[in-house]
This record gives structure tokens, sequence and C-alpha cells, in this order.
């Protein structure tokens, strides 16, 4: 078995494939990513992108197939399990709990990280949830409710939550920028590109706002009927004529 | 004149966030009007600002001539306007043949009248005729997306708005529902379709407005967007 992280990928699914009923939703996808890449995931609608990013993060599980990260195979693992490897998620509609303040839904990875004994101190995490708050200008907001949080302010906190995912490898985002105010929209492109900068995160950036891919990634991946099609910069995608037939509803 | 004519429509579903930004678009008595663009482009908004569900910060909504953008979904449904939204729009408790009769509430008190329409519902979609005593909630996808057409379908709406009508639906059933479609403009229905298959939406619309950002990009009759399908598509995927 060919030992993954030697190969320079952080993740590297094989042979994924989930079925619902008679649809197959992701079939035998083969996506690998580098450490330190920022990659974006484009297709038409109904391709697979979000059932993926559920297989990746544990929510699904794979009928067949294997997902590898740094090395160990992971698509066995319950959610919190992966979480606990360094695999942080946000979801395409804001899922926050909405009675609880903004602040306490950013610290939430930190308490389960005390339930497996890997906390760090209590002074460490609480500097690094106001800073992080404070990047993605939620910080007046921190003892607010977060059911009081416009949506684009829930892609905000929830961005914040998984960056306090510690160990941190890997984000998976699923459309941040779809229905976001564009001054909304630069925050989130800033703090994707300052932890990648930063601290080395890996990003994969399902996304329809092609502006926003351009800007953040060199490579994208494209979906079609669960399939990954082509793979290149978007100039490359947008010139091979299968993604443009897969576009054309084919 | 316009059936329905958008003018310069700003609407969206929180304070300072517009989804739709500034639309301007015409639907033709008799036609079908395709609107095409990206995930996120407003699409769906504009389909549920028409109906009512959403009332415009700015801008018209004209229905032969008159305003109808502060008016209620009830009432805009009364002046003929009927909204078959994406997924299904069923009453899931409730059979089939109760569904199809909802529909023709309108001809509620002509029994001859009712039994007709659900006749023709049924000549149109033959697998609703075999499911007729089932509950709706015991229906495939796309049984129920032709159950959900059809109750829209069956008083002969002056004007049908249909959200994304073959997502999720094997192809052989998007068929059947295409092939509606296009019988209810030869009844004399007037459509405006929403649909991110767009070699269908091109072949079937007479008229396409393609939108980006809450706005029309482009829009042209079917031949200049067939001409130049490809291109548009390269444009949209390089965010140009």
């Amino acid at each position: 078995m060919v030992d993954v992280a030697e190969d320079g990928y952080l993740l590297e699914t094989r042979g994924l494939t989930k079925r619902f009923g008679g649809l197959v939703a992701v079939d035998g996808l083969a996506l690998s990513l580098r450490r330190g890449e920022i990659r974006g995931v484009i297709g038409p609608n109904g391709s697979g992108k979000t059932t993926t990013v559920n297989l990746l993060s544990g929510l699904y599980r794979a009928d067949t197939g294997e997902i590898w990260l740094q090395g160990e195979r992971v698509d066995r693992l319950r959610p919190h399990e992966i979480t606990a490897r360094g695999v942080a998620r946000t979801f395409q509609v804001p899922k926050l709990f909405g009675n609880m303040t903004v602040l306490e839904n950013v610290l939430v990875p930190a308490l389960a990280a005390l339930a497996r004994r890997a906390d760090r101190a209590r002074p460490e995490i609480l500097e690094r949830a106001h800073r992080l708050l404070e990047f993605v200008t939620l910080e007046r907001l921190c003892d607010a409710p977060a059911r009081q949080l416009s949506g684009g302010q829930g892609m905000l906190a929830q961005i914040a939550r998984a960056f306090m995912v510690h160990p941190l490898h890997l984000v998976l985002m699923d459309e941040p920028f779809a229905g976001v105010h564009p001054t909304i929209r630069d925050i989130i492109m800033e703090s994707i590109r300052r932890m990648n900068r930063d601290e080395g995160i890996t990003f994969l950036v399902i996304s329809h706002e092609m502006a926003e891919l351009r800007r953040l990634c060199a490579r994208v991946s494209v979906m079609h009927e669960g399939r990954l099609i082509a793979e290149g910069s978007l100039e490359e995608v947008a010139n091979d004529a299968g993604v443009l037939e897969a576009y054309l509803g084919r | 004149m316009a059936l329905l004519e958008v003018d310069h429509v700003a609407a969206g579903y929180v304070e300072g966030i517009d989804i739709l930004a500034d639309i301007a678009l015409r639907v033709e008595p008799g036609s079908i009007t395709g609107i095409i663009g990206p995930n996120g482009a407003g699409k769906s908004t504009l389909l549920k600002t028409i109906f009512g569900f959403l009332h415009p910060r700015r801008g018209r909504i004209l229905h032969g001539g008159r305003e109808i953008q502060a008016l209620a979904p009830y009432a805009i449904k009364r002046l003929g306007i009927s909204y078959v939204p994406q997924g299904q729009n069923i009453f899931p408790q409730l059979t089939v043949e109760e569904n199809l009769q909802l529909g023709a509430w309108i001809a509620r008190h002509d029994r001859a009248g009712v039994a007709s329409i659900l006749e023709r519902a049924y000549a149109t979609f033959p697998r609703l005729r075999e499911r007729r005593r089932r509950r709706a909630t015991s229906l495939s996808g796309g049984e129920a997306k032709m159950l959900s057409l059809a109750k829209e379908l069956v008083n002969d709406p002056v004007l049908l708005l249909v959200d994304e009508p073959s997502a999720g639906l094997a192809p052989r059933i998007a068929h059947l529902v295409y092939d509606e479609l296009v019988a209810a403009r030869a009844r004399g229905v007037t459509l405006l379709l929403i649909d991110q298959n767009i070699t269908k939406a091109v072949e079937i619309s007479d008229y396409l407005y393609m939108i980006e950002g809450g706005q029309v990009r482009r829009e042209g009759p079917r031949g200049h967007f067939a001409d130049q399908l490809r291109q548009i598509i390269r444009d949209s995927l390089l965010g140009a």
C-alpha cells in the first residue's frame, strides 16, 4: 500500500462511491489534494460535490472506495473522529447552535478536544477564539445568540469555528460565497488566504462563484455525475470539451 | 403588450443584500421564456418575487399592464398565474386524486368540469392514474414531480412559472415533463421556465435570458443562444 503522506498528498480518495437508492451520487471518485493547496471544486447541480464533502467529513459512509488522510485510512471513521484528525468543514446553509452565543459556537471544537483530552490551556483557547472572531469581523457580536446572525455572518461564524479545530490540516467548504454580501465575500477570501499562508492549512472549496475561485485556486476539479471529469486551472477546464458538455446538461 | 413585465426589480431576503439587483425582462403571450444562469444567480428568487412570496424593494411587476408587485400569492394565483417550485409542491398526506382536485379548486362547483380536468391530467400522466388512490407520500421523486406539475396545469393557467422541472428526474421522465410543457404552450399557456439543463431550455424556449448576479447578462431568441452556447458557458466558467 502506498504511503499517502509520503507521496505528497494530504488527502486521497480511491474509487469513492456513494449511492442513494438507484442514484449513484459519487461514482468511483479519485481525488488527491496536496498539502497546502487551495483546491476549487466545480460542477453542474447534482454532480456530487456536496456528497463528496459529506463523505470526506464522515457525515456519510461510502458504499465502496477508500479515503486516506496523511497515510491513514479514514473512510470508516465517524465525523468527530475525522475532525480530531484535523479535518474541519463548513456547510452551505450555516449550521450553528442558535441559542448559544457566537463565541460559544466558536468554542465548540475546543470543547470536543477537551472531551478527548487533547485540550490546550484555557487562556490560549479563548485568545484564539477572540482573535479569529476579530479576524472575521464578528468580535462585536461575540455575546449575541447565534440565531441573530444574518446568513453571511453565520457563514463567518462557521469559518471561525472550523479554524478552532486543533490540530487543523484541511478545511472543507461547501459554497462559502453563496448568497453572501460582497463585503463578507472579501472577508471569507482573505481568511482562506491568510490561514493557508500563515498556518499552511489546505482547503477544498466547492463553489459556483468562478470569479472568487479564480482569485483563490490555482487548480480546480470538475465533477459531473459523481465523477471527476477534469482538473486544472479555470482557463484549462473552461476549454475542456467534456466540461462544456457537462454544463450543457448533456 | 407583454403578458408579464419585470421592470427593473430589486429584491432579497436580508436587509442590505439584493439577490435581484436590477432585473428587467418581458414574457410574451403564448411563448416559453427560458431563464438560465449559474447557481445563486437569482433565478428562483425571480420566480418567488413574481409570485408574491417576496416583494420588490424597487421596480415594478406588470401583468397585462397592471402592477402586481404588491399582491399576495393567492391574489396572483387568482389572476391565472401558477407556480411550480423546485422540488415538490404537493400535499403528502392526501391522495394523488385529492391533490389534483385541489389543483382544480376553481372548478369545484362543476363536477363534470372537475372530472374532465382530472381525466386530462391522467391522460397526460398515465402513471398518476395508476396511483390515483395512493397517498402522495408513497410516490417516487419523478411521480411526485409529475403530480406537482399536473396539479398546476389542470386549470390551464394564463402563465405558468416553472422552477427546474427536470431536476433529479430520470431522463425518461424528464422527457415526459418537457413534452408536457411544450403541449401546454400549444394549448395557449404562457410559460416562464428556469432550467439548469441549458440545452433543453434553449431547445424548448422561444426567447431566453441569461442572468447572473441578479441581473440580465444576455438575452435573445433561441437561435442567438443556440449558436453561442459553448462561448456562454466558457465565459461563465471564467467568471468573465
